[in-house]
């Protein structure tokens, strides 16, 4: 009974920690502009991150080290430190939007500023990463992101036509006024979005922190391949309620309020405050797994003592990295830079930086040094592969789409 | 044949510097083609401005919104407007365009206006009446019209 508590928790918060700031931007951007007929990526994202993740997932419970641990050994350090260095700025870049995410979301309930808030939240998150457990921030930031489910129920609420949703999602086509070159600009910032870095990193890091053993394989494959797809869902209602709401009044989506707008006009103040809480906990959460995944990084790579469940004293570097990062985070912030401005260049710098990181996993879980009989079989390394071709070319495409189309906005 | 060609060095000099003075001084004109889509998608944003900020004025009278959440989106579509009429503004109006260009910024100033209107009474507590919602989305449709959308 309690090994099923445990798999049914797990699924729950792999579902409220799918989604960050980056889903929640995106999502509504581009159901507000193209309706659901950017539906398709969605699932093509939550595949590929549930083949790496469980590719990363088992190279942790095998091996018992992460993933950069394992990059630098195998591939050589010049390989390692282009992966440190792309993910990283990812990574980064990432860990300072959702901050500002976090900031947006308070400035809602607030009508305070978001700068005021952000030096208060750098501050928690590195307090949170400080002191609390590792178990006890994943399992509640997890659960309270379940908030977001809200934008589901809001979507049914708002009583749109099915059928004119669904002919949209199966439709490969765009709005008249749209160009194709936007249109694939936004599937490569959802593909960026789903297919974030740092939650690799992180999942195969928190790994090594829980301790897994090979024994643990089977929970992470049911987390990983229920959690994540239902996770996906939570994104296509946040597209949903953006493309039913504002599609038909030429709405474009600039700010997190916005984004949750149409559950307010759904479901009312109850509905609202569920989701804004849901907001709170999403981008804090997903700050946290940042600030860890900048920490595990550097930290694994140059061989230091890492992770929560070390006490502080015993691994000093990590810890100093986590509060360089949260300041830095604070400072670029403070310049008042929009973070959704930020949170749009993170997404598609993710898209960017994808092979560098995928690339990796691929060959450390088809090493049997490392895996034993738990390599790679033959449908992971054929999805392993297929996938590794379509984030090069959407790596590639990336910065030509985003100089073409000024970031979406031509 | 060194000495030749050390011989144009400072006329093909001067003639770059001629050259980059004049790029550089020249006020750049956008073609009309540019200026129309550039206008464009200043009136487009405006009009998704007034289209939140009208969203917004709607789920306060309705009590879907609390005030502060209803504050901030007004705030961020003012600031949305006067960003796409500061898109217009910074652009060098193309020869024949004037007239055009004055209806814009005119059109353009009354939606920043519009959203500003529409915060401050709600922020001093005044009744949102339906006669300001249906101002708001006849701007919003106008703004989409002179869009050519």
């Amino acid at each position: 009974m309690k090994r099923y508590l445990a798999v049914f928790l797990g699924i729950l918060t792999a579902i409220g920690g799918f989604v960050d700031i980056g889903d929640l931007v995106t999502n509504a951007q581009v159901g507000a502009r193209f309706g659901m007929s950017l539906a398709w990526v969605a699932p093509v994202g939550v595949l590929g991150i549930c083949v790496f993740a469980e590719m990363a997932g088992r190279v942790a419970a095998v091996s018992h080290r992460a993933v950069f641990d394992l990059v630098r050994e195998r591939l050589g350090p010049r390989m390692g430190f282009l992966n440190l260095v792309g993910s990283l700025a990812v990574t980064f870049l990432t860990f300072v939007a959702e901050i500002g995410g976090v900031a947006l979301a308070l400035q809602l309930v607030t009508s305070v500023h978001h700068l005021a808030w952000v030096p208060c939240v750098a501050l928690l998150v590195w307090f949170v990463l400080w002191r609390a457990k590792f178990s006890a921030m994943e399992d509640v930031l997890g659960l309270l992101g379940l908030a977001l489910i809200g934008f589901a129920v809001a979507l049914w609420q708002l009583g749109p036509d099915w059928g004119d949703l669904a002919q949209q999602a199966l439709t490969v086509d765009k709005p008249g006024p749209e160009s194709w070159t936007t249109y694939a600009y936004f599937a490569v910032a959802l593909f960026g979005a789903a297919m974030t870095p740092y939650e690799v990193f992180f999942f195969s890091s928190g790994g090594v922190e829980e301790r897994w053993t090979a024994k643990d394989i089977g929970v992470m494959r049911v987390n990983v391949f229920l959690g994540f797809p239902l996770g996906g869902l939570l994104s296509l209602a946040i597209a949903g309620c953006a493309a039913v709401v504002f599609l038909p009044l030429g709405v474009s989506v600039e700010t997190l309020g916005q984004v949750g707008l149409p559950v307010g006009l759904a479901l009312g103040k109850i509905g609202l405050a569920v989701v804004v809480l849901g907001f709170v906990a999403a981008t804090f959460g997903a700050a946290c797994e940042t600030g860890l995944s900048v920490g595990y990084s550097i930290a694994q790579y140059f061989g230091f003592q890492w992770g929560k469940y070390v006490r502080t004293r015993e691994a000093t570097a990590f810890h100093a990295v986590l509060v360089v990062a949260a300041l830095l985070a604070a400072g670029v912030l403070m310049t008042s830079v929009d973070p959704v401005l930020v949170t749009e260049f993170s997404v598609v710098f993710s898209a960017i930086a994808l092979p560098l990181t995928y690339f990796p996993i691929l060959v450390v879980a088809n090493d049997p040094d490392y895996l034993g009989e738990h390599v790679n079989g033959r449908v992971a390394n054929v999805l392993g592969v297929v996938y590794l071709v379509l984030v090069v070319v959407v790596s590639v495409a990336a910065i030509p789409l985003m100089v073409l189309t000024r970031m979406g906005t031509a | 044949m060194g000495s030749r060609s050390s011989d144009r060095r400072p006329l093909l000099g001067s003639l770059l510097l001629v050259l980059a003075l004049v790029v550089g001084c020249a006020v750049s004109e956008p073609e009309p083609a540019d200026w129309s889509e550039s206008s464009a998608r200043a009136l487009e944003s405006a009009a998704s401005a007034v289209a939140t900020a009208r969203l917004a004025l709607s789920g306060e009278k309705d009590g879907d919104l609390w005030r502060s959440y209803a504050v901030v989106l007004l705030a961020d579509a003012e600031e949305a407007a006067g960003s796409a009429a500061d898109q217009v503004a910074v652009v060098q109006t193309p020869r024949g365009r004037e007239k055009r260009a004055e209806q814009v910024r005119d059109l353009l100033g009354r939606a920043e206006d519009a959203v500003r209107a529409a915060r401050q009474e709600l922020v001093a507590g005044k009744p949102i009446t339906a006669e300001r919602l249906a101002r708001l989305e006849r701007l919003r449709q106008r703004l989409l019209r002179e869009a050519g959308r």
